[in-house]
């Protein structure tokens, strides 16, 4: 069995078969069944997306602090290296992973999205390929093709005619993505992260307004679910600056207070080349409260600690 | 060291959603080649174009439009003649075109979706079905519209002519009977799949299959279902006719022959891959395409085969077959998905000329 049966035997048949199966118990609403089955999938793939997108936050938020390793070990690489390990142990980071939950998702993204189109057929060409995925013994599965593809004012198998969809689409993907960046990275990194949270929406929105009206519904539902998401993760594990300036203490922020004192104590045994560089990296954090969701409170804690210190 | 892997793993990614999405959503080909045939001349509708081809040699006569389409994209469904030698030809892109021999344009009428495949031209009436979810008479003259006729979803095959009155199967799971003077229903039947060619008629019958693996016999009369017959996987292609039997083929490759009275089957046949084009039948032999480049003439009374046909490129990636073949005289014209058309003999199965609209240019 090559690669190809793998893929189609197992993600992307299940996949279409399953949105047919929906599409024919929500009454043939072909929008309505794009709509539940990104969702589903979206929340079975939750369990790889929460770790993912943590790892992602925690990641930005050790950014100010990695810089400050970076210009106090300067060239010594060594050095740097293993204050950034030991950085990333202490906080509880594993800078790898985010990688892997996105590797593992993004079978599961091709295949939700090949099978959307697949489905959603509407030329000889196209329909042809839906025969050679359906499940004949799944009943009536078959009698369902053509899907009704009358929505609203939309036909599913071809672009908005008024243009709404890809604005849609480029809007629910710009604040999907300005949610999941922080302020207050490396500014080599952040100023790529904010051209990404501006050229990507863009180029969606662009990409949809040729793309059938049911493939930018998948677009925007699936950003909204993301930031429903981030919302969620936001508000309950303080990630974020959502949690931030709804002001919310959680047993994360407790930790990630916890987090702010072990840096802080690597890089006062680190760094015992002077004194006023220590004070001046710890104004840094106290400055980027975005990162650690300090509040004013906590601040003014750490400072009279830094006098004391003194 | 950990950032620059993680660019490495993420640009591939990157690279890779967006071809994904590109490709998935991009301009492919919208359906297969087709071919239309009168006295003379045999159309190829090849993507973009509609080449006018000697019967007999394969020679090129004319082509329309003669100039490159401007807008682009054009993919055009089989065409046809009338008695006063107009040419119909419908597109994908909701465009239906009346030209003259050869190749002048005589009027255009815009529907509201694709036009999949050939038109009907009856007198001075040209029948068509659309995406749009219509059926439309237009006068073959000026293109002025006669009727219009409503169904409920795409409408994917000739409508059939006779008698005074229009046979249209549509992907709406209904064949529907007309009054092809002013459109009015005489009745309809509701199978329970749907169909994508154009039904048969003979026998005072009509014969199609659906995409519920079923074929099914009507009574052209009233619309009355004769009987059923279950197939192994989707039909698609109409069935033929030939000397009491009615022959149908379906997509898993099996080609059944079926007493046209009853339905029984007395025999079948199974391809090498699945049979999507419609099949033909003369002369005792049945002609089969299936999918992956197999041509097969088969004896229409045992199904034996007695001989087979192939495109030029055959195996892995070559030329496949999707589009019903056209029997005339002594030669059978196929046209592979690549747009290569094909002149066999019908005694042998020897070619007799092949047709490459990219030699050509």
């Amino acid at each position: 069995m090559g690669i190809t049966e793998i893929w189609t035997t197992f993600f992307l048949q299940p996949m279409v078969n399953s949105l047919l199966w929906l599409y024919s118990v929500l009454g043939h609403n072909f929008a309505l069944s794009i709509t539940v089955f990104t969702i589903i999938v979206r929340l079975i793939t939750l369990p790889l997306t929460i770790p993912q997108m943590t790892s992602s936050k925690k990641m930005q938020e050790l950014q100010p602090k990695l810089k400050e390793l970076k210009k106090k070990f300067g060239d010594d690489k060594e050095a740097l290296s293993r204050a950034q390990m030991e950085l990333y142990k202490q906080s509880g980071v594993n800078p790898m992973g985010g990688c892997l939950p996105t590797l593992v998702q993004f079978p599961i993204w091709i295949g939700l999205y090949q099978s959307i189109y697949q489905v959603m057929a509407v030329n000889p060409i196209q329909v042809l390929h839906l025969s050679e995925n359906i499940y004949l013994n799944f009943p009536n599965l078959s009698q369902l093709i053509p899907l009704n593809d009358r929505f609203l004012w939309l036909n599913l198998g071809r672009p908005d005619p008024y243009y709404i969809l890809p604005v849609l689409v480029a809007a629910s993907m710009f604040f999907q993505q300005k949610l999941m960046t922080t302020p207050g990275g490396d500014p080599s990194t952040e100023s790529m992260t904010r051209s990404m949270n501006y050229t990507m929406p863009l180029m969606f929105g662009f990409f949809s307004l040729s793309f059938s009206s049911g493939l930018s519904i998948y677009f925007i539902v699936s950003s909204l679910v993301g930031i429903a998401i981030q919302l969620g993760l936001n508000k309950y594990m303080g990630l974020g600056p959502a949690a931030q300036s709804a002001g919310i203490s959680s047993k994360k922020d407790k930790e990630q207070k916890g987090l702010v004192a072990v840096t802080e104590s690597i890089s006062s045994t680190e760094m015992k080349a002077g004194q006023g560089e220590l004070v001046a990296q710890d104004v840094s954090l106290a400055e980027s409260p975005a990162t650690f969701g300090d509040s004013a409170t906590e601040k003014g804690k750490r400072r009279r600690a830094r006098k004391k210190r003194r | 060291m950990i950032k620059s892997l993680k660019k490495i793993m993420l640009a591939p990614l990157a690279v890779a959603i967006i071809s994904v999405l590109v490709g998935c959503g991009g301009q492919l080909a919208d359906s297969w080649p087709g071919l239309g045939i009168d006295r003379e001349t045999i159309y190829a509708s090849l993507g973009p174009k509609v080449y006018a081809l000697n019967k007999e040699t394969g020679t090129q006569e004319w082509v329309f439009p003669a100039e490159e389409t401007k807008n682009g994209h054009m993919f055009y469904a089989p065409a046809v003649e009338d008695s006063a030698g107009r040419v119909f030809v419908g597109t994908f892109q909701d465009k239906f075109y009346a030209f003259a021999k050869p190749g002048k344009l005589l009027w255009t009428f815009a529907t509201g979706g694709a036009i999949v495949d050939r038109a009907t031209a009856v007198g001075n009436t040209v029948y068509v079905g659309a995406n749009d979810r219509k059926v439309y008479a237009l006068s073959s003259e000026d293109g002025s519209t006669k009727w219009v006729f409503d169904t409920q979803n795409w409408n994917w095959g000739s409508p059939v002519y006779a008698d005074g009155l229009l046979y249209v199967a549509s992907m709406d799971h209904h064949v529907y009977c007309l009054d092809a003077e002013d459109g009015s229903k005489k009745w309809d039947y509701r199978a329970d799949g749907a169909i994508a060619d154009a039904p048969l008629l003979a026998e005072g019958r009509l014969f199609f299959g659906d995409y519920n693996r079923k074929v099914h016999a009507l009574d052209a009369a009233n619309g009355k279902e004769l009987w059923s017959f279950s197939t192994d996987h989707w039909v698609w292609g109409a069935p033929a006719y030939y000397d009491g039997l009615v022959y149908v083929g379906d997509l898993s490759g099996k080609v059944y022959a079926l007493q046209a009275s009853t339905g029984q089957k007395k025999w079948d046949f199974k391809a090498e891959s699945g049979v999507r084009a419609g099949l033909v039948a003369g002369d005792g032999i049945v002609y089969v395409v299936a999918q992956k480049g197999q041509g097969y003439a088969l004896d229409a009374g045992s199904g034996a085969v007695k001989w087979r046909f192939a495109p030029d490129h055959v195996g892995e990636g070559g030329e496949g077959f999707l589009s019903t073949p056209i029997l005339s005289g002594n030669l059978l014209y196929v046209v592979s998905d690549r747009g290569i058309v094909y002149a066999f003999s019908t005694d042998d199965g020897a070619k007799k000329w092949t047709f490459s609209p990219v030699s050509k240019e």
